[in-house]
Parts: C-alpha cells; sequence; structure tokens
C-alpha cells in the first residue's frame, strides 16, 4: 500500500480506499476487500491466491485472471506497489470445499474528485444508498467501474 | 459511581437554551453515546419526532449522525435509513482524512524547522479517544505551538504558502488564542498559541504540554493532551455560545471517559482552579452525570467544586449563559461586561497600571470593524473617555513579536 497517501477503511464490509494525494475516493466488494486485506498483510500474488481458494469457489485460472487484474488496477490507480516477479498464478493446491463463496471477479467504482464529492449534502443530494451516489437528476458523473 | 451534587446551590446558574442541547439534540447525544437500551429508546423518540431527510437539522445535530450510525450498527439495528446514515459517515471519515493528511504535512513541516507542535480537538480525539476517524466531524484541524514559536510558525508556515486570514496577527496573537491560516488552494487550519481563550498567559499551557502524549498523523509525529487535559479542555471549549450548537462536546467527553484513559482528578480540579475555569467544569461534568450517567467517580465532584470560585469566575459564567443568547450579544448592557471580563483574561498577571495602559488598544481590537448598536454605543464612550483613539489610516502588517514580559 502506499502510504500515507493512500488510506483504507472497512465500513461493515465495504472498503473504501482513498488517494489522497490525486484526491480520488474508490470502493470495492467483498472479493475486492479480501484481496486489500492480504496486499496489506504482505501476501504477494500467490499468496493472495492461495488464501483465497480457501474462501472462495472458482475456476483457478479465472481466480488468477481476475486478482492480476484487480492487482494491475489498483497499481495503475497509485494505490499499491506490486513486486512483478510475484504475480498470481493458477498453480496452488485448491482449499477445503466446505462452506466457501463462489467467487466473482473484484470490481473497484472509482470517483475521480473528491473534494467535489465533499460539496453534495450527503444527506439530500444522494440515493438512498447513500454517499457518494449523487441524486441521479444531479447530472453528476457516476462512478467508474474499473473492474 | 457517585450521584451526588457536584456544586452548591449558590452556584447553580439558570438553564440556558442555547448554552445547553435542546431536548431534541439530547436524544440524538443519548442516541450516539449511550448503550444498550437507553440508547435505542432514545433513537426511537427521535425518530418519532423527525425524520432524516424531512426535518431540517441544526449542524450540531447533522455532526453527530456518524457517531449514532456506528452505535446504530454495534447495537445491530437495521433501519431503513441505515444506508443514508452509513453514507454520512462515509462522507465525514473522507472529509477527516482530507484535513489530517494536509494537517500532517503541516505538522511535519512545523516539526521539521525545530517548532513543537500538540494538535487539538476533532483530528487528537478522533484517534485517541473515538479510535475512530469517521465518527467525530471536522471542520478544520487544530494546530498548538507554544507561545514564544507563534511568530516563528506563522513565518515558517508563511514559507510554504500559508498565511493568516487576518492581516492583523501580532493583535491576533497579543488579544486571541488562535487564529485561522490559509493555503493558497483555499484550505485552512487553525494555528493556536493558547490551549484555550481561558488561559491567556506565557505559562497558561505548560502543564498541558508537559503532560502531553505522543500522537503520529499519518507520516507525522505530533503530541496531543493527555485524557485529563482533554477532558477539561473539551468541556471549557464546548460549553460557550457558538454560531453552531456547540453541543459535540458531550460526545468528546463520553469518548473520553469511556476510552479506558485514566482521569487524573486532583490534576483536573487543580487545572480548572488555575484557569478560573472550576464552575464551568463542574456544571459540564454535573450534566454529563445527570443527563448521560457519564462514569465519574465518587471523588470527582467534590474534587472539582472543592474550592469556591472567585467573584469575576462566577461573573464570567453567569455572563456565559447570558452570552448563549444572541440578542443579549448585542445589547451594549451586555457587551460592556462581556468585554470587560474578555479583558481580565486577556489582561490576567499584569498589574493594575499595566491593565489599564493596556486596554486602549484591546479596545481597538475588539471593536475594529463591527457596528451593531451597542458597539458603537461603546466606541462613543471609550472616544469620550480617551480611551480609544481616532481612526487612522489602513493597519500597517505585523513589525514584530509582542513583548513577553507583557502578558
Amino acid at each position: 500500500m502506499n502510504r500515507p497517501r493512500v488510506i483504507s477503511e472497512n465500513i461493515e464490509g465495504e472498503l473504501i480506499i482513498l488517494n489522497l494525494e490525486r484526491g480520488c475516493y474508490f470502493s470495492t466488494d467483498r472479493v475486492g476487500a479480501d484481496v486489500w486485506a492480504l496486499i496489506e498483510s504482505g501476501h504477494t500474488g500467490s499468496g493472495i491466491l492461495e488464501a483465497l481458494r480457501f474462501r472462495y469457489d472458482g475456476d483457478p485460472g479465472e481466480m488468477a485472471w481476475a486478482v492480476n487484474r484487480f492487482v494491475e488496477l489498483l497499481e495503475l490507480e497509485g494505490l499499491v506497489t506490486v513486486d512483478h516477479e510475484s504475480r498470481a498464478n493458477g498453480t496452488s493446491s485448491p482449499g477445503p470445499e466446505s462452506r466457501k463463496a463462489p467467487f466473482q471477479a473484484p470490481d473497484l467504482q472509482k470517483y475521480t474528485d473528491m473534494r467535489d464529492m465533499l460539496l453534495l449534502d450527503p444527506v439530500h443530494d444522494v440515493e438512498a444508498s447513500g454517499w457518494p451516489v449523487p441524486k441521479v437528476e444531479e447530472s453528476w458523473p457516476s462512478a467508474e467501474s474499473g473492474a | 459511581m457517585s450521584h451526588g451534587s457536584i456544586l452548591s446551590r449558590s452556584q447553580r446558574a439558570p438553564e440556558s437554551g442555547a448554552l445547553w442541547p435542546s431536548p431534541d439534540q439530547e436524544l440524538l447525544l443519548r442516541a450516539a453515546t449511550l448503550r444498550g437500551e437507553p440508547a435505542l429508546a432514545a433513537w426511537r423518540a427521535w425518530t418519532s419526532r423527525h425524520d432524516l431527510i424531512e426535518s431540517h437539522l441544526d449542524r450540531g445535530s447533522f455532526r453527530l449522525l456518524p457517531l449514532v450510525y456506528k452505535n446504530l450498527v454495534a447495537h445491530g439495528i437495521d433501519e431503513p435509513h441505515l444506508p443514508r446514515l452509513k453514507g454520512i459517515y462515509r462522507y465525514w471519515w473522507c472529509s477527516n482524512q482530507d484535513l489530517l493528511y494536509q494537517a500532517a504535512g503541516l505538522v511535519e513541516h512545523l516539526e521539521a524547522t525545530g517548532i513543537r507542535t500538540l494538535v487539538l480537538k476533532g483530528a487528537a480525539l478522533s484517534a485517541v479517544h473515538y479510535r475512530d476517524m469517521g465518527v467525530r466531524p471536522m471542520a478544520d484541524v487544530d494546530v498548538l505551538v507554544p507561545f514564544e514559536q507563534a511568530h516563528a510558525a506563522s513565518a515558517s508556515l508563511a514559507r510554504i504558502g500559508w498565511r493568516p486570514v487576518k492581516p492583523w496577527l501580532e493583535d491576533e496573537i497579543r488579544y486571541r488564542h488562535s487564529t485561522p491560516i490559509v493555503s493558497r488552494a483555499g484550505k485552512e487550519f487553525d494555528l493556536h498559541w493558547h490551549s484555550l481563550r481561558e488561559g491567556m498567559r506565557v505559562d497558561s499551557d505548560d502543564r498541558f504540554w508537559q503532560r502531553s502524549v505522543p500522537l503520529p498523523i499519518l507520516h507525522a509525529r505530533s503530541r496531543c493532551l493527555g485524557a485529563t487535559d482533554a477532558l477539561l479542555h473539551a468541556v471549557v471549549h464546548g460549553m460557550r455560545w457558538n454560531e453552531e450548537p456547540a453541543i459535540r462536546w458531550i460526545a468528546d467527553a463520553m469518548a473520553i471517559l469511556h476510552s479506558g484513559h485514566p482521569i487524573d482528578w486532583e490534576a483536573l480540579r487543580e487545572e480548572a482552579q488555575a484557569r478560573r475555569v472550576q464552575l464551568r467544569l463542574a456544571r459540564g461534568l454535573e450534566y454529563l452525570r445527570r443527563a448521560f450517567d457519564a462514569p465519574l467517580p465518587s471523588t470527582a465532584g467534590r474534587l472539582v467544586g472543592a474550592v469556591r470560585p472567585s467573584p469575576i469566575e462566577r461573573l464570567e459564567f453567569r455572563y456565559l449563559g447570558a452570552r448563549s443568547n444572541p440578542e443579549n450579544r448585542k445589547r451594549a448592557l451586555q457587551m460592556g461586561p462581556m468585554i470587560a471580563l474578555e479583558y481580565l483574561r486577556v489582561s490576567s498577571g499584569r498589574n493594575l497600571p499595566r491593565k489599564i495602559t493596556g486596554l486602549p488598544g484591546f479596545l481597538r481590537y475588539r471593536l475594529r470593524g463591527r457596528h451593531e448598536p451597542a458597539v458603537v454605543v461603546v466606541r462613543k464612550v471609550a472616544h469620550l473617555l480617551g480611551l480609544v483613539p481616532r481612526r487612522r489610516g489602513p493597519q500597517r502588517p505585523p513589525i514584530g513579536p509582542p513583548a513577553l514580559s507583557s502578558r
């Protein structure tokens, strides 16, 4: 993680990430939050994949592709610095089969101008899902989906 | 826990609606700070009278919502507006992080140039007592530097593009405890040389500095008040009139009291006595105990209220309540004593001749740019008495630090 200019918080299962230098806001889903937590705890490519295969059920090759793509996006956005010697590959042994959730490729939602977003009234100018999703009638740029 | 009264009857002032939370604000505060059924009952009562979207919320109440959200989630409450409340929490988490990132750069710069820093209020409370950067909304970051380094800090900040909002920095340092500083990009923070306006002597904050503890702000290293002093600061700073209802001191004080950091009640009493804020502190703690069942030890009330406050402190407390009424603030009969009491704070530690000779300068500063009828009256009286010179040319920039011995 590119601290201190990048900072994150898991809010009841939803991970939000800020690139404070660029003023960008990101949010990601459960799989993305898992990948992020693994990166934070020092895991590299194959270690991330191995840990995910203990938690999710999916094709090892597709999982490796999706994780690599997600990590590339994080790197592209300046959120992490990747050691390219340690890319995930699908050759690690699968984890236990019981109680695993189906794997879904992690998604990274991006809002490009946090300071403009902070001008929104978080009670009235947003959808029912809450800030930072603006009301549709507000001609506001919607989030970009990265993955 | 003691439920005995902290104050004698003679020390009690009439409740002021503006100084204390309204019944609805108190419900929201209870929903934000209490545990278990009392918190949930308060939330139900508040939502029976308000709708998050349709009701007009004052700023003080709005700023409690992220803490309410976290408390509802901690109690497993599912309610229709929870996603919107979560959004409000996200909003303040992001806003606070943005402010902290900027503050970390400033603190790092000041420390690198040999200026000691101590982070006050929201940033420190969030990190140390709430242990959550999203529940305590901040409008800016407050950084204290030693009084003798105030000019050096301002000069150091000017080198990286930060300037005082008010051009009369010299007077600000002489008569106030802090001033807003703004960057070229319009970002702002508060530079303090005194932690509170209730302590304007050169040495007022010495004990605060001695008892302060390290505080990392992202990549920067600073300090913050110890828990005892943070409690005093939260109550005394919060219990005053403010454009925005200053009710968050209650949540701040409760966070400090629940954070597990020990409070040195004897040190609190000494500090309150030295700063002449015993009455305010005692009233605040009494309110926290009564309305929020604050975890105060049986000795706390006796200690804080042990020494009878001076007549000036009692008068000041009386005007604190009067000042909470905006109408009173414009009345000459109220304004005169308010300004006089303020000057007694500013000139604390000076002998009588120095108090007298320093008064014209203070009045000139205090009444600058104000045109309310009461101010016009006070200004005319001051002119008649020869206390304030006739208007001169435009304010010149500061020419150097004030003599420290004059404080």
